[in-house]
């Protein structure tokens, strides 16, 4: 989790220092979301989903899969391979933080003003 | 947060339904034990008659512990490598369908946990309002002598499956509808009653098998087999 805290800033702007940065890139993100809700997905769906190319997606996996906070498994369904993606507990617990992190700064916030 | 998670997971949950292969084999059983029932009392039987009706019930009876295999056997070959896999989000409902981490992961999220305890007493609830509205329906059927007794029951049942899995399954209006033709059909017929509840669970089966293979069609019609000249997807294949 890359993370850094300025002295002096209010306590609202630290949360958004010290989000994580895994998590925090929109195709990540997006991923983290997917995978959160449902118990896991293979590759294909996850495609078709977040709508990112292979390679995109295969780079963002294993970017994610570095970090812990998700596996990645070959398998097969009868005869076709599956690549099986499911949250990790540390997955769950940095996609919870995050979400509480961005609930927190956004607390508040009115969309309808300039 | 939690609006785009439940709209995750309604997507996932329609994603199951999308090939119409669950509703071809909630149909099958339907039609067969419709048969047996619709066929004539034993006395009345011809040699032919007792032979399909016979080997109907045990089609239903074979057919209906193994449909849930046979289902995921089906989307292996189909579904699969058309749209991908995704667990079907609500059926952490059953413990037997997640091996113990991944339902202890998704039962330590609260959140997930109160939406799934909704869900299934959502589902338990509409599961039990259609039990008693079938066993209100049999009993019609076998106690009022009126062949008119077929119009209601037929519109009635019609609306009560429409009602009851609109959330899940998304069935298209014409199965209330086909089954007000087809209780309008019965009710000029002379039937005794067992002969109208088959006849009627045959109605049932068969327009969910019809609305199951209009839905596999569009299924595969809008969703071709990705080439096999790409190379296999996954991070590790790539890097």
């Amino acid at each position: 989790m890359a993370s850094f805290a300025v002295p002096g800033m209010t306590p609202d702007l630290q949360a958004l220092a010290t989000l994580d940065r895994v998590i925090h890139e929109p195709a990540r993100l997006m991923i983290m979301t997917v995978l959160y809700a449902i118990p896991e997905a293979d590759f294909l769906y996850l495609q078709r989903e977040c709508e990112l190319t292979q390679g995109n997606l295969s780079s963002h996996l294993a970017k994610l899969e570095e970090a812990g906070y998700l596996t990645i498994t070959k398998t097969f369904k009868g005869k076709y391979p599956l690549t099986i993606c499911k949250l990790t507990r540390k997955g769950r617990q940095a996609f919870e933080a995050y979400s509480t992190a961005m609930r927190c700064v956004t607390h508040g916030l009115n969309p309808s003003k300039p | 947060m939690s609006t785009s998670l439940t709209l995750v997971r309604h997507r996932a949950r329609l994603h199951w339904f999308a090939d119409g292969l669950p509703q071809i084999l909630g149909g099958l059983p339907a039609i067969l034990f419709g048969f047996y029932l619709a066929s004539d009392g034993p006395q009345n039987r011809s040699t032919l008659s007792s032979i399909l009706s016979i080997s109907a019930m045990f089609l239903y009876a074979a057919l209906l512990p193994g449909s849930k295999p046979l289902l995921e056997w089906l989307k292996q070959r189909i579904t699969y490598p058309r749209t991908g896999y995704a667990a079907p989000p609500y059926f952490t409902e059953d413990p037997h369908s997640l091996n113990t981490d991944q339902l202890s992961l998704m039962q330590a999220d609260t959140r997930s946990k109160d939406e799934i305890a909704q869900v299934r007493h959502e589902r338990t609830r509409r599961t039990i309002l259609l039990l008693v509205l079938m066993i209100g329906y049999s009993l019609a059927l076998l106690l009022v002598r009126s062949p008119w007794i077929c119009f209601p029951v037929g519109v009635l049942t019609g609306i009560a499956i429409w009602l009851g899995s609109r959330k899940d399954e998304h069935f298209s209006l014409w199965i209330p509808f086909g089954l007000g033709l087809l209780g309008l059909y019965l009710s000029q017929l002379t039937l005794n009653p067992l002969e109208r509840i088959g006849r009627i669970l045959m109605g049932i089966g068969i327009l969910f098998v019809v609305e199951g293979l209009i839905k596999l069609f569009r299924f595969l019609r809008q969703n071709p087999l990705p080439k096999p000249a790409a190379p296999h997807q996954g991070p590790r294949a790539q890097s």
